[in-house]
């Protein structure tokens, strides 16, 4: 690479990481709209790294892409019930519900989860931790 | 029933919240709605939490869903629990309706292999674009797409 192409790329590169480093000061501040804007600066300078990026797919506003009617659309007040009454002796562990009927509960999400894949018709539950 | 403004459709969907699921870290009254995330199948309880700028996930539900904390950008999230590091990931969220439609969101949310606190849904990444009301008297969460 030729020394004056060699060197742009180390200020673009350096200037990439210096607007990183402000982004992450932004976001750890909860400051998101300014990192956004810092963003699009980086990029209107024409800066690009793998860095910035990533920052672009994180700080992205998020996109409703699809609204659709449920084919089978679950009221769940008889669980809300479930929980409001009968959830204290299970406090610690995640629990599955269809209705009023408890269908798993477990100490982890991933045992719950593998109790629900064994049941035929697979029940599509409510699950949730009780603190 | 869908809600209008000036004649327009605000919101597309419904469903039921629930308000005294648990303690989540402090005793009181909150707003649980239900969500989905991909490409996990089950519908899950979230605190809905509109001063939190980011979403968070547990770290069960992330880990299950996909969701590490190596593929997004390294951050400090800071709230009334203390700080916490972790990342902001994307991430496919549905809010199921159980009258109207349902909402998909391509969004982002917080995850943390330390957070084992439950479920949040914020602003920043998932709430900024959605339109939302609530009905105490019926427990109602009403929600629709910001175009």
């Amino acid at each position: 690479m030729p020394r004056a192409l060699s060197i742009a790329a180390e200020e673009n590169s350096s200037q990439a990481a210096s607007y990183s480093d402000l982004i992450r000061d932004h976001v750890d501040q909860g400051q998101i709209l300014s990192a956004r804007r810092l963003l699009e600066i980086a990029f209107e300078q024409g800066l690009a790294s793998p860095d910035l990026d990533l920052w672009q797919r994180t700080l992205a506003p998020p996109k409703v892409v699809s609204v659709e009617a449920s084919p089978a659309p679950a009221d769940r007040s008889r669980e809300f019930r479930w929980l409001e009454k009968e959830s204290q002796a299970l406090r610690g562990q995640w629990v599955a519900l269809d209705g009023d009927r408890l269908l798993a509960a477990a100490e982890s999400l991933k045992a719950v989860l593998a109790q629900l894949n064994r049941m035929v018709p697979r029940p599509r539950a409510l699950v949730h931790r009780i603190d | 029933m869908i809600l209008t403004q000036k004649g327009r459709e605000f919101t597309c969907g419904s469903a039921r919240f629930h308000d005294s699921a648990s303690s989540h870290l402090e005793p009181g009254s909150k707003i649980f709605i239900r969500f989905r995330v991909a490409p996990l199948d089950q519908e899950f309880l979230a605190l809905l939490d509109t001063g939190a700028t980011w979403s968070i996930l547990d770290w069960e539900v992330a880990e299950l869903a996909g969701l590490h904390p190596e593929s997004g950008q390294r951050i400090r999230y800071s709230g009334r629990w203390g700080t916490i590091e972790g990342s902001v990931v994307p991430c496919l969220f549905r809010l199921p309706a159980d009258e109207g439609e349902s909402l998909e969101v391509e969004g982002s949310v917080f995850v943390s292999t330390d957070w084992r606190a439950g479920n949040f849904i914020g602003y920043r990444g998932f709430l900024e674009r959605i339109r939302f009301a609530l009905d105490p008297g019926e427990n109602r969460f009403y929600f629709g797409p910001c175009d």
